[in-house]
């Protein structure tokens, strides 16, 4: 920072005070006699940067008003190191009133407002407060006697407490978090404590909701089943009902199909009536139907055996139509009527035959008779009674005796043997006649026999629709056969008496009376069954109550047990971060005592440099050594001994004074190399010889070489120094060279 | 008069950077560790050592400080 210009009004001793035109470096040297106002030039400055004073503090300041005055007002501008020029005005009265703007150049609207703010802001642009100030770059009067200063803003230990307040400001935020975490971890504790989870609760929850629904679950089926048993109980008994009306408007005469389609429609109802009663204890209740199934198996035996006859008939049919030639026989031996036929015709045809040749032949026997008998008289007499007879007479009469015997046997021989013959084929033609009409008598027996089996096999194939009478009826007619014959045996022999209509009429009612007082008992059963039923759809909706009872209270639990967990697990997780986070701080805390050691290593090192530079600065012949070390402390070259503050002359110890502000000067030239700052040094010489504020003055002339602007103060010194530049009042101004 | 600060070389401070200064002090101390503390882990000194210099990296990239 260099000072361009300074202007105030009623500020100290000051009515109207315009320092303009001021040397960029260099010295300032503000003479003049004493109580001259030197040192309130350098208060006003200060007083203008600080709005405080050396002596007077901010609550004080009104007594920076000069007397009489109601109101005081001061105007700075000024440089900063980055060539910025700023103008800082302040506004005093004495009724308390501070007013205070800093305004950047060629701003319209000042950059900050009021006392704090411009603290601020001064601070940011000047790199540090009044405390930094007056320990640095201003020797106020009263610091003469307290040559030791902080160091700290240009051993640049302000720089690494950048770091530490960063350390420090993350180590708040995390302090923050974990007193953050903490809270809700005594939170989570907390909810876990109001949950007031039982463990031994829930399992006994857990095992009465088991039980309830292994209960509920056990009614439910047994409802399922009686259901189910309902269902099929009530399709059983309308089967039973609707066989039991076909059977009881079936007849004596109805159709055997008839009776055996109903008969089984009722058994495979009582069937599945007992399948249904089998495997529950209405089971007891079934005996109802076994009356109706004994009656029902006695009707099934004879039905059977009816059946077992219509198959035999069946079967007889079938010979009848093999016999008739009208199906293939599966046995070519088998005798056939067609073979007999044609064995018959051939028979009564050869008969017929016989008889004609035989018929033929008697009356050409009849014819030849007389022809005969006249040829052979003839003959006799004309050539045999001639000529053999003597001869065969002779013979005769050799032989036998008597001639006339033989001649009358041969002449009743010739004259017998034509009616010999035609007796012959007269008796053959009448055997033959015989024999053809027994063979017409066997062809119409056969033909009896045609017609019978036709009229057989034209009944037998509707024996499964005959009623029983005609069955018996078809049977009889089954006697002109053998087979026949053989089966009406077998019909004896089963016990086909049951045929008897007025039996089986009897048998029919009973039966049908069984099949009513079944009805009524199965309609009994089939009330309990209801009865029961009901029993037993009211336990599943108690034990669903129970059940649902105990799964809200199991729900619950497990929630709360759940939500137990949760926090746990929340507590936890937030027990993992606290930990994290507490890292963090050790970390940080660590970080800030390393940070810390660096800071004490810095600040030994850079008093260690400050007391050489001090050495350099009060060093001479006879002197002793300077070691800044906290305190300043010089040691006597000559012995070693170490020599107190108060042991130092009070001129040594302002030049000591001097000197710390000119080390810290130098320290700040080496850190900011080029820049331009100021330096405020009221009364330097005090106390210092002639000689001695020479030396002092030749060295700040040359720090004024370097750049920087050194306002000094003092009274008139030799004539060494240059001629005044201004005056103020009885101040004067010198510009000394550098 | 034998100073003449900017003239005179030993006038001239030594320590001028204050965060070359903790740099060089931390990776120091990173390479020659220090004795752990008692109930204290060395490798958390060495973390807060990198802390210090991820901090004056930070610094730095932010802009030098003001004085």
């Amino acid at each position: 920072m260099i000072i361009q210009r300074l202007q105030s009004e009623n500020l100290f001793c000051f009515n109207r005070l315009d320092l303009h035109d001021l040397p960029m470096e260099g010295v300032i040297l503000l003479t003049g006699p004493g109580d001259s106002g030197k040192s309130a030039i350098l208060e006003i400055l200060c007083c203008a940067l600080y709005g405080r004073t050396a002596h007077l503090a901010r609550n004080t300041l009104t007594r920076a008003i000069r007397w009489g005055a109601e109101r005081a007002w001061v105007t700075l501008d000024f440089q900063t190191v980055d060539q910025s020029h700023y103008t800082l005005h302040r506004t005093l009265d004495t009724q308390g009133s501070h007013q205070v703007t800093l305004t950047r150049a060629g701003a319209d609207q000042p950059m900050a407002i009021g006392a704090e703010s411009v603290d601020q802001a001064m601070i940011q642009l000047l790199g540090g407060d009044f405390a930094w100030a007056i320990d640095s770059w201003y020797l106020a009067r009263s610091r003469h006697a307290k040559p030791f200063a902080s160091v700290a803003p240009v051993s640049g230990e302000t720089a690494l407490a950048q770091i530490a307040a960063m350390l420090h400001a993350e180590t708040t935020r995390l302090d923050g978090q974990i007193a953050e975490l903490t809270r809700a971890q005594q939170a989570c504790q907390e909810e876990i404590v109001s949950l007031g989870v039982r463990d031994d609760l829930l399992n006994r929850l857990e095992a009465d909701h088991d039980r309830a629904q292994d209960q509920l679950a056990r009614a439910h089926a047994i409802c399922a089943r009686w259901t189910g048993l309902e269902e099929a109980l009530r399709q059983a008994a309308q089967r039973i009902d609707k066989a039991a009306t076909r059977i009881t408007t079936l007849t004596a005469s109805a159709p055997l199909t008839a009776w055996r389609q109903a008969t089984s429609a009722l058994k495979q109802a009582l069937g599945e009536m007992e399948g249904a009663f089998a495997t529950e204890h209405l089971a007891n209740q079934g005996a109802p139907t076994t009356h109706v199934s004994s009656w029902l198996g006695r009707l099934h035996t004879r039905l059977a055996a009816l059946e077992a006859v219509l198959q035999q008939m069946d079967a007889e049919r079938n010979r009848l139509l093999v016999w008739l030639g009208e199906e293939p026989a599966a046995d070519s031996s088998t005798s056939t009527l067609a073979t007999q036929r044609i064995l018959l015709e051939q028979s009564r045809h050869q008969a017929q035959q016989k008889r004609i040749r035989q018929g033929r032949r008697a009356q050409l026997f009849a014819l030849l008779i007389p022809i005969f008998w006249f040829a052979s008289g003839i003959l006799w007499n004309q050539v045999l009674q001639a000529r053999f007879a003597p001869l065969l007479t002779g013979l005769l009469n050799q032989h036998l005796p008597g001639m006339v015997l033989t001649s009358t046997l041969v002449m009743m021989t010739v004259t017998a043997l034509p009616l010999l013959l035609l007796l012959c084929a007269l008796t053959g033609r009448w055997r033959s006649g015989a024999r053809l009409r027994s063979l017409e008598r066997q062809a119409a027996g056969l033909d009896q026999q045609v017609i019978t089996a036709w009229q057989i096999i034209d009944t037998v194939p509707q024996t499964g629709g005959l009623s029983l009478s005609d069955q018996v009826n078809t049977l009889e007619t089954l006697d002109a056969l053998p087979q026949a014959l053989e089966m009406r045996s077998w019909m004896r022999d089963t016990g086909l008496p049951l045929l008897d209509e007025t039996l089986w009429s009897q048998e029919c009612h009973q039966l049908q009376e069984a099949l009513l007082a079944c009805q009524e008992q199965v309609q009994a059963v089939y009330g309990l069954l209801q009865v029961q039923q009901q029993q037993a759809a009211s336990e599943p909706v108690r034990l669903g109550q129970i059940t649902w009872r105990t799964a809200q209270e199991v729900a619950h639990e497990q929630g709360r047990r759940r939500t137990r967990s949760r926090l746990r697990a929340t507590i936890m997780a937030l027990s993992q971060e606290k930990a994290a986070v507490q890292q963090q701080v050790v970390v940080r805390q660590e970080a800030r005592a390393v940070l810390d050691q660096a800071c004490q290593e810095l600040h030994g090192v850079f008093l260690q440099e400050m007391g050489r530079i001090m050495g350099l600065l009060v060093s001479g012949p006879g002197r002793p050594q300077v070691a800044v070390d906290g305190t300043i402390t010089l040691v006597r070259a000559t012995d070693s001994a170490v020599l107190s503050m108060a042991e130092l002359s009070s001129g040594l110890r302002h030049k000591l004074a001097l000197a710390v502000r000119m080390a810290l000067c130098l320290a700040w030239e080496a850190r900011f190399p080029g820049q331009r700052y100021v330096m405020l040094m009221d009364a330097p010489f005090t106390l210092l010889d002639r000689r001695a504020a020479q030396e002092m003055l030749a060295l700040l002339q040359g720090f004024g070489r370097g750049g920087t602007q050194i306002w000094l103060t003092a009274k008139e010194l030799d004539s060494a120094l240059p001629a005044p530049a201004r005056h103020v009042d009885c101040l004067t101004f010198r510009a000394l060279p550098t | 008069m034998p100073l003449s600060a900017p003239e005179n070389p030993d006038a001239r401070f030594r320590v001028a950077d204050p965060l070359l200064f903790l740099e060089q002090f931390c990776r120091q101390r990173l390479e020659q560790p220090q004795p752990a503390a008692a109930g204290r882990q060395p490798a958390s000194g060495k973390a807060a050592t990198e802390l210090l210099l991820e901090r004056l990296h930070t610094l730095r990239s932010s802009g030098e400080p003001s004085a």
